[in-house]
């Protein structure tokens, strides 16, 4: 178990590398790169020529990657030429943001989807009910943004019960946690209904490959009703697809957040990536992409683990037992 | 993701109707917009009327016209991201299945790494790498999407091997190669195919918010574009809102639904 920690955890920078290479050549192999976008398609040959020594553009592309490689195993990963500040540093200042986005839209969908999912979960023979699947498959097609928009038609111009956008109130003079909330209500809510309509069909299809098994007529014969059944017996076997799904799904929900963030004219890391891209701040675009990948990867290895406690019979080492 | 709408034939003769019946409007959209041309110019701003059924945008562009066009440009880069992806992933997902035990280690390796990039963010780097043409979208997003196609093609591979008719093939002498197109191929076709869904409905909505952030080439305006658009005029021009977002729920919803029938 510890081994297989070890080898997955190693696993990570070994992916990081390679992704972070792979970037890095297409960054510098692209034509038009970021000494035009600093300084404008006029500009002289001697700005454009200070431009490049200034940033370590004239060098040969191997001097540059070997370079760029130390300083990343460092944990330095370069300048952004927008900012002009460290891009660890850049990336640090928007990430609360993002987060206060992404965690409460995942608990929640996890929670609401799986009420979702065990309520639209009938007993075998019983009619099939397929509102719950059908409003959960239109709710998946929506897009995020699309949703936040309607919301905040709804329930910020409309009715006006909460604000139209941003984190904080700027006539409050001190922050104040409620008024964050009331900030946060409608992002939250705008990504959370994409993913728990994707919770509820998951954990739904998987229910629905269990309520035939014997243990559940066994549960059912001693007396429990088929809803308490359900949650009691059937759940946690159903749990690991949803638990795959999710955690599949991390890296993507911080990308996800771009088009909500931008609704809402929330500081976030997919605003700015939008931004960085936008204005070709590649050091940016590129640490901000070595960061997603690494949360994503940390994230499947704690997927495996839990849906490993959850499902024993699985094993760590499914490479090895479907390689041969 | 399977939708899981039903079981039973009748059900999924349903679910086959239903996606055909939205998905028809959004896809004659897109033909129309081949005849319609450029968007007619009237009032500002105007409510959904005989002379503009959809209403006018905050320039007074007929919302009809650009609704159509943003049509096309979500079902060509979907449609080319999609066919990408299928041939890519089913490519290698052959090559892992009889490439021998190296190819199978280098794909899925590079199939792990891929996934870890959601494509969204792949196709936010790459459109700030190289430019925002509509070709360099479908592709991005079509790459990102590749692994899922790969591990089920070599899934159902895999499950193929040792059938009788493949050994006898081996028998006679046939290459690898040929097997895997000839025989193994079109027996696992229908199982890589059902996946057209999931990458379609995924592409359309990813070029969405790739336009609606405004990463996409302006003078193409997808569906989230326009949405982009209407975000300050929510109070007054709802139509600008609403039509776009029920275009693309129809053409996602639908083609998912019919890839479910077969």
């Amino acid at each position: 178990m510890t081994r297989y920690v070890l080898r997955r955890l190693l696993q990570v920078p070994i992916g990081l590398v390679v992704v972070g290479s792979l970037a890095f050549l297409l960054i510098h192999l692209a034509p038009g790169g970021p000494v035009t976008a600093l300084s404008g398609e006029f500009a002289t040959a001697e700005l454009r020529q200070e431009i490049e020594a200034r940033y370590g553009l004239d060098r040969p592309l191997g001097e540059r990657y070997l370079t760029w490689l130390g300083a990343a195993a460092r944990g330095d990963l370069g300048r952004s030429y927008l900012y002009k500040a460290p891009v660890l540093q850049v990336i640090g200042e928007r990430l609360p943001a993002t987060l206060s986005l992404v965690l409460p839209a995942a608990a929640l969908s996890l929670l609401i989807g799986s009420a979702i999912g065990l309520g639209s979960t009938s007993p075998p023979g019983a009619r099939r009910r397929l509102l719950g699947p059908l409003l959960a498959l239109v709710g998946h097609m929506m897009p995020t943004f699309w949703v936040a928009q309607g919301l905040v038609l709804l329930f910020a111009l409309t009715l006006g019960w909460l604000p139209v956008q941003g984190l904080d109130d700027p006539r409050l003079a001190t922050p104040s946690l409620f008024d964050r909330v009331r900030h946060l209500v409608l992002p939250v809510a705008a990504l959370a209904i994409h993913q728990l309509a994707m919770t509820a069909l998951t954990l739904r299809a998987a229910l629905g490959a269990e309520v035939g098994r014997p243990y559940m007529t066994t549960a059912r014969a001693k007396g429990l009703a088929f809803p308490r059944a359900l949650r009691r017996h059937a759940l946690a076997n159903a749990m690991p697809p949803v638990l795959a799904v999710l955690g599949g799904r991390i890296g993507a929900a911080f990308v996800g957040a771009i088009a909500v963030e931008t609704v809402f004219a929330l500081p976030g890391l997919g605003r700015l990536v939008v931004s960085a891209a936008l204005n070709r701040d590649h050091p940016l675009v590129l640490g901000i992409a070595l960061c997603v990948c690494a949360v994503a990867m940390l994230g499947n290895l704690a997927t495996d683990l839990v849906m490993n406690r959850l499902e024993p019979r699985m094993g760590l080492d499914r490479d090895e037992a479907h390689a041969g | 993701m399977r939708a899981e709408t039903g079981a039973s034939p009748r059900d999924r003769r349903l679910a086959g109707w239903l996606g055909l019946g939205l998905l028809l409007p959004p896809l004659a959209l897109a033909l129309a917009s081949l005849a319609l041309g450029k968007p007619t110019i009237g009032p500002m701003l105007a409510p959904p009327s005989l002379a503009h059924p959809l209403g006018t945008d905050d320039l007074g562009a007929d919302m009809l016209v650009l609704l159509a066009q943003g049509a096309q440009v979500s079902f060509v880069i979907g449609g080319l991201a999609t066919l990408l992806a299928l041939a890519l992933g089913g490519a290698l997902g052959l090559c892992a299945a009889f490439g021998g035990r190296l190819a199978d280690d280098v794909v899925m390796r590079a199939a792990e790494i891929t996934v870890t990039v959601p494509p969204l963010l792949l196709a936010v780097v790459l459109v700030s790498l190289l430019g925002s043409g509509p070709l360099l979208t479908a592709a991005a997003l079509g790459f990102g999407a590749w692994p899922t196609v790969g591990r089920v093609t070599r899934a159902a591979a895999f499950g193929l091997r040792g059938q009788p008719h493949l050994l006898s093939a081996r028998a006679l002498g046939l290459s690898l190669p040929r097997i895997a197109l000839r025989h193994v191929l079109p027996a696992i076709l229908p199982i890589v195919l059902s996946l057209t869904g999931v990458l379609f409905s995924g592409a359309v909505l990813a070029e969405a918010t790739l336009s609606f952030v405004g990463l996409t080439d302006h003078a193409m305006p997808g569906w989230g574009h326009l949405m982009a658009h209407a975000g300050p005029y929510l109070r007054d021009a709802w139509w600008m809102w609403l039509f776009p977002g029920m275009l693309l729920i129809m053409a996602t919803a639908g083609v998912a639904l019919l890839a479910e029938t077969p």
